[in-house]
């Protein structure tokens, strides 16, 4: 271009898009910056709500076992020591020479004493199991297993733990987990058979526990009972992983 | 090389960015939205028009009058998509400038100039009127949606096309008529450079078009 005016009005109409290219850029980027610290900001207070979540639950979950220990001791050692205590006031009362076809009231009583001291006993032990705490998990499982009926439902155990121990909170929210798992199955699975396994991994273990039934549709796993038990095995740095068809169901405790 | 020989090559060139989008357009129809259908039609009517008006340059015939049909149909198609964006008494609002947009470009072309004049009046009230609503468009965004998402979304390349093609044009066609009548070289220098930014326009486009995505996914 030979006309210096028309070199300049060119130049000014280029440099003129230039610029206003430039500033349509700088408010895309702006946008896009803004909406990023935007983001990252939403996702701290989310992050913050979520741990604050996580460690109410933690502390109902421990302020529970707390409670449970207490109300299992006092159990034990306040109305447990006071029946044993009628029963013998109760034992004393009665003739030594006294035979009689049928019992006395006394001596009903005193059944009646036996029976529900054995209930205390029961509750307790379901509260605070002293097994779990003198023998460790295994055989805290074990016990728990022997107690229940063998029919209808068939049980498949296959333990290799041993008694090796591990910290009292790890052992108590585990057995919690199981108990909560067989209480399912015999509650809702309408299963024919159930397949414990306890198996030492990664210096710690694994509990799998399988059954035959029903399953359960994927709405109830947002269940109070099986958030709990998500809860508890987070607590505890282990895994659950719950798998559910109308196959049956698995539950799978397993160190992260 | 001659000049007229390169602006012949640019001009061949202004195709592609077009008919890729275009291309991109087709792939994605079907599982596009309404608004997003009427994109990828309005890229088919660029493309149409873009032939026809390089058919009649090439054959040195006057092809302004396809601009004149081009600009309102492109205006309202552009609203109809951010027409949707938006609801309430935006919605409204867009829905009656586009109207009066059309209203007006039909009476500027066939009452007021000539169909084979340069409609810089009409070229350059679009382009702030698709500025404006591309503005309007970027606020909305920046109350409603999450960065996470936003270079996934089609809206946010189409807005970000919107805004930097007819931002960087508006001054061209502001000038179109001084330039058109100032000498050959001149028009031919400052349109190259309007072939530049129809590239980035497009480009931009292209990925708006691409990510679009099915709005549903079922997984049994």
């Amino acid at each position: 271009m030979e006309n210096p005016s028309e070199n300049d009005f060119a130049q000014l109409i280029i440099a003129g898009m230039f610029l206003a290219f430039v500033l349509a850029v700088a408010i895309i980027l702006f946008v896009l910056i803004y909406q990023k610290r935007l983001a990252a900001q939403r996702e701290q207070l989310q992050n913050i709500k979520i741990e604050h979540q996580q460690s109410l639950i933690y502390a109902s979950i421990s302020a529970v076992e707390v409670d449970r220990k207490k109300f299992a001791a006092d159990l034990h050692d306040e109305i447990g020591a006071q029946l044993a205590l009628a029963k013998m006031y109760l034992s004393s009362a009665i003739p030594k020479e006294t035979v009689t076809n049928e019992p006395s009231g006394q001596q009903m009583s005193i059944q009646v004493i036996d029976d529900i001291v054995g209930s205390i006993r029961r509750i307790s032990h379901r509260l605070q199991p002293p097994i779990l705490i003198k023998m460790g998990l295994q055989a805290a499982i074990q016990d728990y297993l022997m107690k229940l009926p063998r029919e209808p439902i068939a049980r498949n155990e296959i333990y290799t733990l041993g008694r090796k121990r591990f910290p009292p909170h790890v052992e108590i929210h585990a057995y919690r987990i199981f108990q909560e798992t067989i209480a399912n199955c015999f509650k809702h699975a309408n299963c024919s058979e159930i397949t414990i396994r306890l198996t030492p991994k990664n210096d710690k273990f694994e509990l799998f526990i399988k059954d035959d039934g029903t399953g359960f549709p994927a709405e109830n796993q947002m269940g109070l009972g099986l958030l709990n038990m998500q809860s508890r095995a987070e607590m505890i740095d282990f895994q659950l992983e719950i798998e559910s068809s109308i196959k049956g169901t698995s539950v799978c405790l397993t160190p992260q | 090389m001659p000049l007229f020989s390169t602006i012949h090559i640019i001009a061949s060139c202004a195709f592609l960015p077009i008919l890729i989008t275009f291309w991109i357009g087709v792939l994605r129809f079907r599982v596009a939205n309404w608004e997003e259908r009427v994109l990828i039609l309005l890229v088919g009517i660029s493309l149409l028009a873009e032939v026809i008006s390089s058919a009649l340059w090439r054959n040195q015939l006057n092809n302004i009058f396809i601009s004149h049909l081009y600009v309102p149909i492109e205006l309202f198609l552009m609203l109809l998509y951010f027409r949707a964006q938006f609801s309430g008494v935006v919605k409204t609002i867009i829905g009656v400038v586009g109207i009066v947009f059309v209203v007006g470009s039909i009476i500027d072309s066939t009452l007021i100039h000539s169909p084979f004049e340069m409609n810089d009046i009409s070229r350059t009230v679009e382009c702030i009127i698709l500025i404006a609503v591309s503005l309007l468009t970027w606020g909305r965004i920046m109350k409603t949606m999450e960065a996470s998402r936003l270079i996934d979304l089609p809206l946010f390349w189409i807005n970000a096309a919107v805004l930097v093609y007819f931002s960087a044009i508006t001054l061209l066609f502001i000038f179109s008529k001084s330039i058109l009548s100032a000498s050959s070289e001149l028009a031919m220098w400052i349109w190259s450079v309007h072939l530049v930014f129809m590239t980035v326009y497009y480009s931009l486009f292209s990925i708006g078009l691409w990510k679009i995505r099915p709005k549903t996914i079922s997984r049994n």
